[in-house]
Parts: structure tokens; sequence; C-alpha cells
């Protein structure tokens, strides 16, 4: 019983503890909600934007952050707050709400679940906290702008490109794995079904095997090494994310399947992403296409966006940023224009 | 505070009396130092907010507490998380009735810990594998049953829920407080919880003095299960839907939570407070760093050294026999 009283003593000492907080918190965010439209402006007080990442290892999602970053700060927001939930939707959630509680000006979602962040989104709208969903669509919410390329045609361009270069081939002739990355991206999601929509579309592409592998570089040398056992005549690999490709190649030579581009008996290879070590392969004839996304583009216009609203400027629904097929004969090109983020000086 | 205790104290010297109560202290540490370091973590709503976000993992945490006092671990709970959460939010889409959609989660994730507690008890596998194993049966159905897809569309009743407060305090805040409570009498009040100890602590000679091991541990590894379920239905409400790859590693960050508060890995000793407590740390850690901004990097590394050090002060004060 004495124990007992001591537990509900500490309790009780808890509640009163968290009572003297309430009483000496000079202002929480409910007294300066943001219910009231465009409250300053940038220049006056502290404005602050927050960038919940899905995830932030990668080169890719890296050069996003910090494009954001950069332009958010020459834009004059006083303090940028980065956050990564590395693909766990709740943690996003979690994430997404303790922006709402640093009272940022405007919150910038890289969701790791389209359907998953919505009450987060519903949250920031009932603080009046304007949401802009960045790379990857939410599905619900009020979301204030969409920047995000087209990952369905993403994935359809690999397909397509397989398709061409096999053009003429026997039905079901082409033999295609499929690396599946992280199951809880819907990017990878979307770039699968696009990849799968435009493999269809295309007679002589059958795909023999479906992998998931979680994105973990152990279960794509496996997964490629037992797919090439069960089906030794298989002529295109594709994975969603260029850095996955890397244990692919490894696999390929570790097999003894690794042939450069132009021998007869070379494994095509398509990814999506156009980081740097993959467009450099495509001129010495390791992989073959590779979509080069605008991440600068991204986090660029994040931030500019962001800095409109908080100016009073509006912006449009939906920004779409652009795609590039990269290719063997095209990247030198590309980069030498400054198209391509993963070749950029 | 009785006689024989205030002698005790008196004789504490100051370095035992941080090793006792290194947990306590090491939580008071860490919120005036995240008080003094963002000007957002010392507010009202931030302080709700962290209860709030987190009710469904301190319930979770309190649910390994009864796994561990009896010697064991569960790592299937966050596997079990995401197939109750998939089946009884389809459930719920199909039938428009949240109640029919909780009770079948709350009856999986029951059912899951009658397996874990019969797979270890009964057949003998060591706990450590028997949930391991589970937790890849459970995420593969998940997975498989969803093919990897959210399930959304939820009844908005659910879903409001989370949004529903009483006197300002959102309400999965209560239930977790409810759930401590009713958790809390179990152990102090009943002859029930005296047995857990006495199992966890020693299992031959509980068996000796007549206690059903077996029968007290699957009960443990049930009540898991039913804390498992109550968290899955927090977390459903809080997403607004169902994710097949939701609480990938919350099975050991509630080890982590519930042994850093004191109680042995061998079973037998800590307390249910301690545990709460353990679990809020760590929210509270993540919230804190949040609103610091501070890269995910750096967030692994000042959570890892939390955890060291925690665990260190433990296992310090368990040498110095505090």
């Amino acid at each position: 019983m004495k124990k007992m009283k001591r537990v509900l003593l500490l309790i009780v000492i808890a509640l009163m503890a968290s009572a003297l907080v309430a009483c000496s918190t000079p202002a929480t965010a409910d007294d300066n909600s943001a219910n009231d439209e465009v409250a300053k402006r940038l220049g006056d007080g502290v404005n602050r934007i927050g960038f919940a990442m899905a995830e932030i290892t990668g080169q890719a999602v890296q050069t996003e952050a910090q494009a954001f970053e950069d332009k958010a700060k020459e834009l004059g927001f006083d303090d940028v707050i980065i956050l990564s939930a590395e693909n766990s939707v709740e943690t996003q959630v979690t994430q997404i709400k303790d922006l709402i509680t640093s009272e940022c000006d405007v919150i910038c979602v890289y969701s790791a679940d389209a359907d998953g962040v919505v009450p987060a989104v519903q949250a920031c709208n009932e603080a009046g906290i304007p949401v802009i969903a960045v790379d990857r669509g939410i599905n619900g919410g009020e979301i204030y702008c969409t920047i995000a390329s087209n990952n369905i045609s993403d994935g359809r361009d690999v397909a397509n490109y397989f398709g061409l270069m096999t053009e003429g081939e026997a039905e079901d002739s082409v033999k295609v794995l499929h690396i599946i990355g992280n199951l809880s991206s819907t990017a990878q999601k979307e770039r699968a079904d696009g990849f799968r929509i435009g493999c269809e579309n295309w007679g002589q592409l059958e795909i023999v095997d479906e992998v998931a592998t979680d994105a973990d570089a152990d279960r794509i040398y496996n997964a490629v090494v037992d797919a090439f056992k069960v089906n030794p005549d298989i002529k295109a690999i594709f994975v969603p994310y260029d850095q996955l490709l890397s244990p692919v190649v490894s696999a390929l030579k570790e097999i003894g399947m690794f042939y450069p581009a132009g021998d007869p008996n070379h494994v095509m290879l398509g990814a999506v992403d156009g980081a740097t070590e993959q467009l450099e392969w495509l001129s010495e004839g390791i992989n073959d296409i590779s979509i080069s996304l605008d991440f600068l583009g991204f986090g660029q216009t994040a931030a500019s966006v962001a800095a409109d609203y908080v100016n009073g400027i509006s912006s449009n629904d939906v920004v779409l940023t652009k795609s590039i097929v990269c290719t063997a004969g095209n990247v030198e090109y590309l980069a030498k224009a400054g198209m391509l983020w993963g070749l950029s000086e | 505070m009785d006689v024989k205790e205030k002698h005790f104290l008196r004789r504490l010297s100051l370095k035992e009396f941080a090793l006792k109560y290194g947990i306590y202290i090491g939580f008071l540490a860490i919120f005036i130092a995240f008080s003094f370091i963002s000007s957002n973590f010392l507010t009202v709503k931030n302080f709700l907010n962290i209860l709030d976000q987190y009710a469904y993992y301190v319930i979770c945490a309190m649910g390994m507490f009864f796994v561990v006092l009896v010697g064991g671990v569960d790592l299937s709970n966050g596997s079990m998380i995401a197939l109750a959460s998939v089946l009884g939010a389809t459930l719920m889409v199909a039938t428009k009735s949240v109640p029919i959609g909780c009770l079948v989660i709350v009856a999986i994730a029951v059912f899951g810990g009658i397996l874990n507690g019969l797979s270890v008890v009964k057949i003998g596998i060591p706990s450590f594998i028997a949930t391991l194993a589970f937790q890849n049966i459970w995420r593969g159905s998940a997975y498989t049953y969803t093919t990897a897809k959210a399930v959304s569309g939820l009844p908005s009743s659910l879903t409001s829920f989370s949004f529903s407060e009483i006197m300002g305090i959102r309400s999965s805040t209560f239930i977790m407080i409810i759930v401590f409570c009713i958790l809390l009498y179990i152990l102090q009040f009943t002859g029930f919880g005296k047995k857990l100890y006495a199992v966890g602590g020693n299992p031959k000679a509980a068996k000796v003095m007549g206690i059903n091991v077996k029968k007290a541990s699957i009960i443990a590894y049930s009540i898991c299960g039913l804390c498992t379920g109550i968290s899955t239905i927090l977390l459903v409400s809080n997403m607004g839907s169902a994710n097949p790859s939701v609480a990938e590693n919350i099975a050991l960050e509630c080890i982590a939570a519930v042994i850093i508060a004191g109680a042995s890995a061998n079973g037998g000793e800590g307390k249910l407070l301690g545990a709460v407590v353990g679990a809020l740390m760590f929210a509270m850690i993540k919230n804190g760093l949040n609103l610091m901004g501070l890269s995910y990097f750096y967030q692994l590394i000042v959570s890892g050294v939390i955890i060291y050090i925690a665990t260190a002060v433990d296992r310090l004060r368990i040498r110095a026999g505090l």
C-alpha cells in the first residue's frame, strides 16, 4: 500500500509539474497559431521552415536536402529544420507534429507514405501551417503545392528503352528481372507499377522474377545470383534507384555474366535517379539507361514556393519537375549542358 | 517513507544515490537540457504532444515489461502491429464498424502473444528465436496481404479519435494512463503480480512454491499481446491508415526502454513505472532532437550514447548491489 502511495504521489507530482509548466510557459503555438493567413513576411521576426524527409541516405536525397537548405537560407529563412524518418511513416508523422510545435511558417514533406502522413498534414492544416509535398504526392489533407516528377512515367521509360533495344525479338523471349527496393516507398511502388505497365506494352519483354530486397545491398546481390540460377538467360534488370545498381553489377561479375554494352551477352541495366556513379557508368557501358530526376529542382522549388507563400505570393497547385532519359549516347552532352544534377560541377 | 528507508537513504552516498536513481536523474537531466537548448521544448503543447505521439509506444513498452519480467523478450510486437493493423483496418473499411475492427485487432494481437508464450513455454524455443520467427511471419503476412500497400479509407470516427481531447489532453494519453493504472494494479496488488516476479526471479523456486510457472509465463506474453493490440489501435487512429511497414524498430526500442529503466534481462526485477519512464525518455530524446533540427545521423549517435550511458549506469548499480 505504501508503494502504491508513493507511485500515486509521483503521478500527482508529475501532473503538478506539468500544470506548473503550463502556468509558467509564456507562449505556446496555440497563442500565435498561424490561422491568420500570412502573419509575417520574410524578414519580419524569425522565419522558420521545416522539411520532413522520408529518408536522407543516398546522394539524390542529400542533394535535394542541401539544395533546399541553401535556397531557403538565400531567400531569407532564419531557421531551416530538416528531419529524416528513414522511411518510417510513423516516425514521419511524429516529426511533422514536432515541426508544428517548432512553429514553422511552412512545412515541406517528402512523404514516407502517401496515405500514412495524411493525419499529420491534417494537423498542419488545423494549425494553419501550409504543407508543400515534395518529390512524392500525398493522398489527403489540404496540400498547398505539390512538387514532383512522374514516377510511373520514369519506370515506364526504362521499360520502353528495354523494349526499343530488343524490338523484333520473339514473344516473351527477353527475360527481365525486376528488383524491388524499399516496400514502404511510394516512389518505389510507382516506379515498379510504371515499369510493369511499360513491359506489358512490349510483347517480347517478360518479367520472370520480382524480388523484394528492402533496398539492402546484400539481398540484391543474392537475389541476382539466385535469379540467374533459375533463369540463366535474363537479358535485362531494372532497379528503382541508381544506388542499388552496384550490388547488381557485383553479382553479375561474380557469376560471370557481366559483359559491357555492345557485347551480345550484355545484360541491360536500367534505373532511376541519375546518380553520379551510374551516369559515369553509362559511358563505360556498364549500365544502359538512367532516368535523371531533378533533385536540385525539388529542393530549390520547395524553398521558393515556401518563401512566396510567406511573402503573400500564390503558387500553382502542382509544379512538375523534369526527368531526363540518359543513355550512353546523350549523357556527355547533357552533362556539358549542365542538365544533370549528378554530373554538375 | 518508512523508518527503514529513511535510514537507508541517509546512508546512501551521492554516488550510490546517482546509481540507484540513475534513470530518473537521467530523465530529469535530459528534460532540463532540452528545455535550455530548444525554446519550443518546455511548452505545454509539446509536453502533451510527446504524450500523445508516443502513447502507443509507452503502452508497448509496458507490455514488453511483463515479458521481460518473466525472463523473455518479444521481438514480434512491431510486426504484429503491422499485421493486426492491416487486417483490422481492412475489416473496418469493409464493415464501416470501428468496434468490430478494434476487437479483431486486439484478438489477433492477444493470439500472437499466446502463440509466443506457448512456443517458449510448451515447446521450449528460446523467446528470442521464437519471437524472431514470428516477427518474420507476421511482417511477411502483412506485406503479402496488402501487396505492400497501405490500407486507407478508414471510418472517420476512428481517425477523428486521434484528434479528440478531454480537458485539452488527447484521448490517447488517457488510454495510456488507464492501461498503466490497470497493469500497475495487477503487478502490485494481485497475487498474480507477485507470482510474475517470482517466476522471473527464480523459476525453479517458484515451481517448488506451487506456482504454475508455465501458465504465468503464457499470461505474461498474452498481456504483452494485449498491449500490442491497444497500441495498434492508437497507431492506426493516429496515422489514419494501416501500413504493413510500420513499427519496424519498436521491439528493440521497447526492450531497451525496459532494460535501461532497471528491469533485469534475466527477469524478476524492475518496476512498471521505470518502463514508462524509460519509454518516455526515449520519446523525449526523439522529440528534443527533432525540435533542435539535428540531422538524422547525429540523432543516431546521440540516442546511442544515451542508451549506452543509461545502461552502463544500471549495470554499475547492479554491481554495487543497489
